[in-house]
């Protein structure tokens, strides 16, 4: 199951410009208690529609190696793809960075997905809204269904892709400024068993 | 049996089929950009030849859809809000889904309360 407990170690950064994954187990020096295992990919590129699924398809082939929770590799593959489509529509240019930290080996407790790029000034109020929005709902499956409802009146775009992660892949989203850039993160809700 | 529709791209392809009272839509690959140009107007075309053609079901079997991205689920969700204003009579919509794709199982139950009346999902 997801998020037991919060204590696994911080992860690792792959390289920016080509994939990478990190893998702190095999790089600890001194032999311990296993500690929850943190796999973490890292994958920098221009951001391109027609290429989004290829990349969810490489770290969906990746987390299956190491993860045998398909639901997990289910809700980790939905936030990478809605956020990285996102990003294709809604960058201004330069490269996007997608993040991903599994925490927990094959059982995984923490689930951590981010995409971040040079976004469009005229987009951030919109997305400020639809976060604070999907922030504040108690009831996120029902939030989902408005937004459905929503969809079927609009021209332009579904305004499904960070409701969905919200309430699909039931993960919670922030949104982050790193300096002229934009970072969308989804992150697995903690359990209440973990705030305490 | 009658072919409705036929669809070939590099990752996706859909068939629809009229079979005695059904119309069977296969998906089958990536739903995402390359399959949006085709998706609204396919369901529209099928809305419309389930109602010429009277049948009591149309199945949209997706176990070999490797992924749908939330585009191309609105345009599901917007054949559902057309299909559950017909009268009473028409269509039932089945989804034939597969367990071992994680993510149709929390989809199909997004969308099936979206029509709850109209959708019914069958795993195998």
């Amino acid at each position: 199951m997801l998020n037991r407990h919060p204590n696994a170690p911080a992860a690792g950064q792959g390289a920016t410009g080509t994939p990478a994954v990190g893998d702190e187990d095999t790089e600890r020096a001194v032999p311990g208690p296993r500690e929850a295992d943190s796999r973490s990919v890292e994958l920098a590129c221009e951001p391109d529609l027609a290429q989004v699924s290829s990349v969810r398809e490489f770290v969906e082939s990746y987390y299956k190696t190491i993860i045998h929770d398909g639901d997990v590799i289910c809700r980790m593959a939905v936030a990478a793809h809605e956020l990285l489509e996102n990003a294709a529509k809604y960058s201004t240019g330069g490269l996007s960075r997608l993040q991903i930290e599994i925490r927990g080996g094959a059982n995984p407790r923490l689930l951590s997905v981010s995409v971040s790029n040079y976004a469009d000034p005229a987009r951030i109020d919109e997305l400020k809204l639809a976060i604070a929005e999907l922030g504040s709902t108690a009831d996120a499956a029902e939030t989902y269904q408005n937004y459905m409802s929503r969809a079927t009146l609009r021209k332009d775009g579904s305004g499904l892709g960070l409701a969905r992660i919200r309430a699909e892949a039931e993960m919670t989203l922030v949104l982050e400024f790193q300096g002229d850039q934009v970072c969308v993160k989804a992150v697995a809700t903690p359990t209440a068993e973990e705030e305490s | 049996m009658t072919q409705l529709a036929s669809i070939v791209e590099a990752k996706f392809s859909a068939t629809a089929i009229h079979v005695g009272d059904d119309i069977i839509l296969e998906m089958t690959g990536n739903a995402d950009v390359a399959a949006k140009q085709h998706l609204a107007p396919l369901l529209q075309s099928l809305h419309e030849r389930a109602k010429q053609l009277g049948v009591k079901r149309v199945q949209v079997d997706i176990r070999k859809l490797a992924f749908m991205n939330s585009s191309c689920l609105k345009d599901l969700i917007s054949w559902l809000d057309r299909a559950r204003l017909e009268p009473a009579g028409g269509y039932r919509i089945v989804f034939l889904s597969s367990a071992n794709q994680h993510w149709q199982k929390r989809s199909l139950h997004a969308l099936s309360c979206f029509a709850r009346d109209l959708v019914t999902v069958e795993a195998s």
